[in-house]
């Protein structure tokens, strides 16, 4: 039996059966390799892909950092155009407030001068006296003012039936015309001698004199001046000739 | 004088010339290993006709690859392993091994019209012929032997272990030693 080295021994006939093989490529192979191999040695293939290859991977790199980077920009954008938008919808919010605002003040005037032209229509419907016109509102008299006027008119005409004439006297009855010749029937002179508070007279007196004093000129309607006018006349007129009650608190 | 001058220089350095693209460099190598390589292909199994086409395709991968090769590989066994590669592409395509051993026994002396032919002659056609029919792997690995190659360097051209080609050999050996031993009692 032969040993493991004698088996990968060849036998000499093997041997010599590949040893006798002497075929060779035809010269047609060779110059297609010879040829195909000078090519490629001086062709541009080799040293131009050594060149583009780094290009071409820079170029996949700025790739896949912008097709990254491009979403999350894009989000951010989208957010800044929301910051951007948001002052636009705070001033539009501004404006609205802005604009209640100023509803909310002229609700605010309007109800303050409903509450001033009710004021003597409330004053005014207990009694004697009458309905203060709309353009009272403005005066700003007090309700102090109407109360102790109308107690006044009250106690100083009881006796002449004068508060009940000014009671029914209204504005549209007596045109503008009539009280404007009554207004020029006297001169100013005797005007503020009549207004003109004396030393005797008592609180009342004194708040019915300042407030002709400071309101007459100021658009007054003219039957309350007339009706003013001939309320300080009497009024004079019953200082001369007796002392007035001292029925108010001094 | 470059041709010259490059026949004293070993393969990896030609190679490596090659890569620079010296192509006399590169002439060196091819007619230092364009028989080998074409007796390689031709006893291992490949028609004649298909002899020549492996051989120029395992050439072309060699120049089409050459910026991939590293000099720390000895370039014949580089150069065997591509020509090993196309073997096997060629033996899973074709299977041509048996028209192969037919075409052999068309031309033993019994079918040679009668030529004579030395004795020699006859006895090699007869050993091809047995070693066209060993297994594929065994029928490579004896081919390498027998052109040189140690059982590491069959084993890193066949991308196999050394005892898978130790193995192989004893095979083949003894499959040759038994068809030679018939023939001769014949």
């Amino acid at each position: 039996m032969n040993s493991p080295e004698q088996d990968e021994q060849l036998p000499v006939q093997v041997r010599r059966a590949l040893a006798a093989e002497t075929e060779a490529p035809s010269n047609q192979t060779d110059q297609n390799i010879l040829r195909f191999a000078a090519a490629r040695a001086a062709g541009p293939h080799t040293p131009a892909r050594k060149t583009w290859m780094p290009a071409a991977a820079a170029c996949c790199l700025v790739g896949v950092l912008t097709f990254s980077l491009l979403p999350e920009q894009l989000a951010e954008s989208e957010k800044s155009m929301d910051v951007d938008i948001q002052p636009a919808k705070s001033s539009k919010s501004e404006h609205e407030v802005i604009t209640q605002n100023e509803h909310k003040h002229a609700d605010t005037l309007r109800a303050e001068t409903e509450a001033v032209s009710t004021a003597p229509k409330a004053y005014y419907s207990a009694g004697a006296a009458p309905a203060a016109p709309a353009t009272i509102n403005h005066l700003q008299l007090t309700p102090k003012f109407f109360e102790r006027l109308t107690a006044l008119n009250e106690q100083e005409n009881s006796a002449n039936g004068i508060s009940a004439g000014i009671a029914q006297a209204k504005p549209d009855s007596l045109t503008a015309q009539t009280s404007r010749k009554r207004v020029q029937a006297g001169t100013e002179s005797d005007l503020s001698s009549l207004l003109r508070p004396k030393e005797n007279q008592n609180d009342d007196h004194m708040l019915v004199y300042e407030a002709l004093r400071n309101e007459c000129d100021c658009g007054l309607p003219d039957s309350l001046q007339q009706a003013l006018h001939m309320l300080a006349k009497q009024q004079i007129q019953s200082d001369n000739s007796e002392p007035p009650s001292r029925d108010y608190p001094q | 004088m470059t041709n010259y001058l490059h026949r004293l220089r070993a393969d990896e350095s030609l190679m490596m010339a090659y890569q620079r693209g010296d192509a006399s460099a590169f002439e060196v190598l091819y007619s230092r290993h364009r028989l080998p390589v074409f007796a390689f292909l031709r006893r291992s199994g490949a028609a004649a006709d298909n002899v020549e086409p492996l051989f120029q395709e395992a050439w072309m991968a060699i120049i089409r690859n050459k910026d991939s090769y590293q000099p720390s590989a000895s370039f014949k066994t580089y150069l065997y392993q591509v020509a090993h590669r196309k073997l096997i592409d060629y033996w899973r395509k074709h299977r041509e091994r048996d028209e192969l051993a037919e075409d052999t026994a068309d031309t033993s002396p019994d079918q040679d019209n009668g030529l004579s032919r030395p004795e020699a002659d006859l006895l090699n056609a007869q050993v091809m012929r047995f070693i066209q029919q060993l297994p594929d792997e065994q029928r490579c690995a004896i081919v390498l032997r027998q052109q040189g190659f140690s059982q590491h360097e069959i084993a890193d051209i066949t991308n196999v272990g050394a005892e898978t080609v130790k193995s192989r050999l004893r095979y083949a050996t003894k499959s040759l030693r038994n068809a030679l031993a018939g023939a001769h009692h014949e």
